[in-house]
């Protein structure tokens, strides 16, 4: 049988030790679920299997015969595909040109054939049952969920020898991460070795053989699934029990604070009404790409939208972010590398770049120390150490990127707090933060408006939630029936074994 | 408490001034002259009309544009302020009106750019392009191609006060207020953000086609008012003028440090760029090149310069950083402290 074993693997940057000495054995036939926290060293060790990263000391063997690392052009020849949480693609290239990427059938002069490679990537398409993706369209045009779905077709391109899932389902509603993790099943069923990075426990238990915990750099639980139960899990993870995940809230939706009626995004989605309460979590539901995206960046003034609203007694234009936050609407987007960070800048600035005009004496100079306070402040509220206020943001680990996104919207003191899938890539000590801070946001009477692809998260913070089907709402799931089978009945139009799918 | 500031002299461009220094110092001892009060006054004076058509090519570069109309906004600033003023009108009040014209025309360099969606390389061009045209259409080129220049604009660009010639104190002026608007004001926190990423910028509620409206227009009058001291230290004034600026204003930016795709940078590099320059092209000549060899020296040092304040920069960066700041704790202590 095929075993993949790593043993002994180190790796530090600088003075900090990442990976010490982590071992970790893998079967083929199987998927081998792997958790911890960001900072666990997952990445990092899925960086070294890929080939990106060199590691320190250690060594690697694949059927007993040493994997050579330190290029991924290495890593390529012995087998071993990654496909990676964040996006390795080509936006400006075509879904075929990025498929058959360096495999592209060239003529006698070296020139692509571009008939032939639309076939091919057609063809590939077809044998993962992808047919309804135009290969023709450019891939920064795609969904972000069609898009990593493609990663996983190039990555099987061939048949790998390891296959590694670096959160590739992260951002995946229900059905795609499904089929993403089917094609994983596939894979090992071919004798791969199949290696499944995720934040969702769930995800594990349903479709890992067995699982190891990372925590510190070290390899601290390794077991068959089955005989670990979530809180043995969690507890390994974090090196202590986490008694909820999920908060307990204290108060009660009060009056109507936001009132939308007739919304329309272009023609693809709308029109639509929502109320959303004072202190009211409301959850926005459904399968991916249904308009979602498109109504959280219309109510946060993000693009451009008809219809009318208002907040409290106010009519509410929304017409620019600018006016929405001046107006107390604040978006926390989708993408925090690409719309919610300036990545090269401290997380201080990151924090009160949405709020500068709080922190400018009339002359228009900047109130340094009010700034640094409020940054301060609002890092504590975060929960984001203090010394890492004058790091680039970029240095921070996912989780941490994420809670000074959170902390940069809350510093301009929303009274609606829009929240496009904030716990994405997310692990689970700092998704327990978020959903803390959120319970209290709400307690305090902020309304906010929570889309997610995990629908355990929609079933356990919000209050109420609305489905979204096609730029439409088609129900809702009141507070008493909340449950994730519940939100799912009506995203995929009641089909009941679809709900499977949730788990 | 935690410094918000980025880090109050930046590597970039203690390296500029490194190298200006270190090229001043050759020419010095090649030649004894080149260190006396006279040529430091003379090199101060071409300095800063690089230095101002620089200042505003460091605005728009750092908000991640680039503005191509530099040199024709100079021939601009000359001609229509030997225009207005043989028409009659008192030198000090033509000076200011120019200034103002020329701001009125990055405006529309800044609504091309901002609204209009047009690429900034293009739309400056083509704003040049027009300011060419107009300029032709005056017809007040005497024989010889050129046209006269008023009083206030010679006495502006060859006075002294005090130790210093005058146009070398409001560049320093200018300079202290340019320095602080981006390290210390809202505005200059805006353009190092759009520059960064324009769409973060946008959704953290920046108004980005302002910012960037408002870096183009100041680019406009800096670059008419470099033309009208330039044209009142040289004595009159031709279309053709401001065409050496054209690549001296960008590298000045650059060799001071700026990236040129935006968001970083300083214009007291960009300062450091236009005396290295200015320095550079005065002592060439001394070396007795030729033509050809000169160019390629001038080129080549120039590159280093670049370099220098790119990965140089960087490079040292990077060893400080690791040295001081550590990257995130493999378990980040903060997490901990969360269950609820």
């Amino acid at each position: 049988m095929r075993l993949l074993k790593v043993a002994g693997l180190r790796k530090s940057y600088g003075a900090v030790d990442v990976l010490r000495g982590v071992g970790l054995e893998a079967r083929g036939g199987e998927i081998h679920g792997l958790l911890g926290e960001n900072g666990a060293g997952k990445s990092t060790l899925m960086k070294i299997l890929s080939g990106v990263t060199r590691a320190d000391a250690g060594s690697v063997t694949l059927d007993g015969e040493p994997l050579t690392l330190g290029r991924p052009t290495a890593s390529t020849a012995a087998g071993v595909r990654t496909v990676f949480q964040e996006l390795s693609t080509l936006p400006q290239l075509t879904v075929a040109e990025n498929l058959l990427y360096g495999a592209e059938p060239t003529a006698l002069l070296g020139h692509v054939r571009g008939r032939r490679l639309r076939d091919q990537a057609r063809e590939l398409l077809a044998r993962f049952g992808l047919e309804r993706i135009d290969v023709d369209r450019r891939l920064g045009t795609l969904a972000l969920g069609d898009r990593q779905l493609l990663e996983v077709v190039k990555a099987l391109r061939e048949t790998p020898r390891v296959l590694i899932l670096d959160e590739a389902t992260s951002a995946l509603s229900a059905e795609d991460s499904a089929w993403v993790l089917g094609q994983g099943r596939r894979a090992a069923e071919a004798g791969a070795v199949v290696l499944l990075i995720t934040h969702r426990l769930a995800e594990v238990r349903a479709h890992a053989e067995r699982v190891t915990v990372l925590r510190g750099g070290d390899d601290v639980l390794a077991v068959p699934t089955a005989e670990a139960d979530d809180d043995e899990l969690i507890a390994a993870m974090l090196g202590r029990r986490v008694e909820r995940l999920y908060p307990r809230r204290g108060g009660a939706p009060a009056g109507p604070l936001l009132r939308v009626s007739d919304l329309s995004v272009g023609d693809r989605v709308g029109p639509l009404d929502l109320t959303l309460h004072e202190g009211e979590v409301l959850g926005i539901g459904g399968l991916q790409g249904q308009g979602q995206r498109e109504l959280l960046m219309a109510l946060g003034g993000a693009v451009p939208w008809s219809g009318s609203a208002r907040l409290r007694d106010a009519p509410y234009a929304g017409t620019s972010p600018k006016r929405a936050i001046a107006d107390g609407v604040t978006l926390v987007p989708e993408d925090r590398q690409r719309e919610g960070l300036l990545l090269a800048d401290p997380v201080a600035r990151n924090l009160t770049v949405g709020s500068l005009p709080r922190f400018t004496r009339p002359g228009g100079l900047i109130d340094a120390a009010r700034e640094a306070t409020a940054a301060a402040a609002q890092a504590t509220q975060v929960g984001v150490a203090h010394d890492r206020l004058g790091s680039p943001v970029s240095a921070l680990s996912g989780g941490n990127q994420q809670k000074v996104v959170l902390g940069k919207a809350l510093l301009a003191d929303p009274s609606v707090l829009l929240l496009h899938d904030c716990t994405r890539g997310v692990d689970v000590g700092t998704k327990a933060e978020i959903f803390t801070l959120i319970a209290e946001l709400a307690d305090r009477g902020v309304g906010i408006v929570l889309y997610s692809s995990d629908l355990s998260e929609l079933a356990n913070v919000c209050d109420r939630v609305l489905v979204m089907a096609e730029g439409r709402l088609v129900g809702e799931v009141p507070s008493g029936e909340l449950s994730e089978e519940a939100i799912l009945r009506l995203a995929v139009g009641s089909v009941p074994d679809r709900a499977e799918v949730a788990a | 408490m935690t410094r918000l500031r980025a880090p109050r002299i930046h590597l970039s461009t203690v390296s500029a001034f490194a190298l200006c220094a270190v090229l001043f110092v050759i020419a010095t001892l090649h030649a004894s002259g080149f260190a006396s009060g006279d040529n430091v006054r003379q090199l101060l004076v071409f300095a800063s009309f690089v230095g101002f058509a620089a200042l505003g090519q460091t605005l728009v570069v750092l908000s991640g544009g680039m503005d191509l109309s530099v040199p024709w906004l100079m021939a601009f600033g000359g001609i229509q302020l030997s225009h207005w003023a043989t028409g009659g009108m008192p030198g000090g009040a033509a000076i200011a009106l120019v200034v103002l014209v020329g701001a009125l025309i990055g405006v529309v360099n800044g609504v091309g750019v901002a609204f209009l969606r047009i690429p900034p390389i293009i739309m400056t061009l083509a704003v040049g392009g027009l300011v060419q045209a107009y300029l032709l259409s005056l017809g007040l080129l005497d024989s010889s191609g050129k046209s006269p220049v008023p009083a206030a604009a010679v006495s502006a660009a060859s006075d002294r006060l005090g130790p210093l010639p005058i146009v070398a104190w409001v560049w320093l002026v200018v300079a202290v207020a340019v320095g602080l608007l981006l390290s210390r004001s809202a505005a200059g926190r805006r353009i190092y953000a759009v520059g960064a990423n324009e769409e973060v910028a946008r959704l953290s509620g920046i108004d980005v086609a302002r910012v960037r409206l408002a870096a183009y227009a100041l680019s406009g009058a800096a670059a008419a008012f470099a033309g009208v001291i330039l044209a009142g230290y040289v004595g009159n004034t031709y279309l053709d003028i401001g065409q050496p600026y054209l690549f001296a204003s960008i590298a000045a930016v650059v060799v001071g440090g700026a990236s040129i795709l935006g968001g970083h940078g300083t214009y007291w590099g960009t300062v450091a760029g236009a005396l290295t320059l200015t320095v550079l092209s005065a002592m060439l000549p001394l070396f007795h090149l030729s033509d050809a060899g000169l160019k390629v020296v001038y080129g080549v040092v120039i590159l280093l310069g670049v370099w220098l304040s790119q990965s140089g920069g960087e490079l040292l960066a990077r060893v400080r950083r690791r040295a001081t700041i550590s990257p995130e704790p493999p378990h980040s202590p903060e997490v901990t402290t969360s269950a609820p």
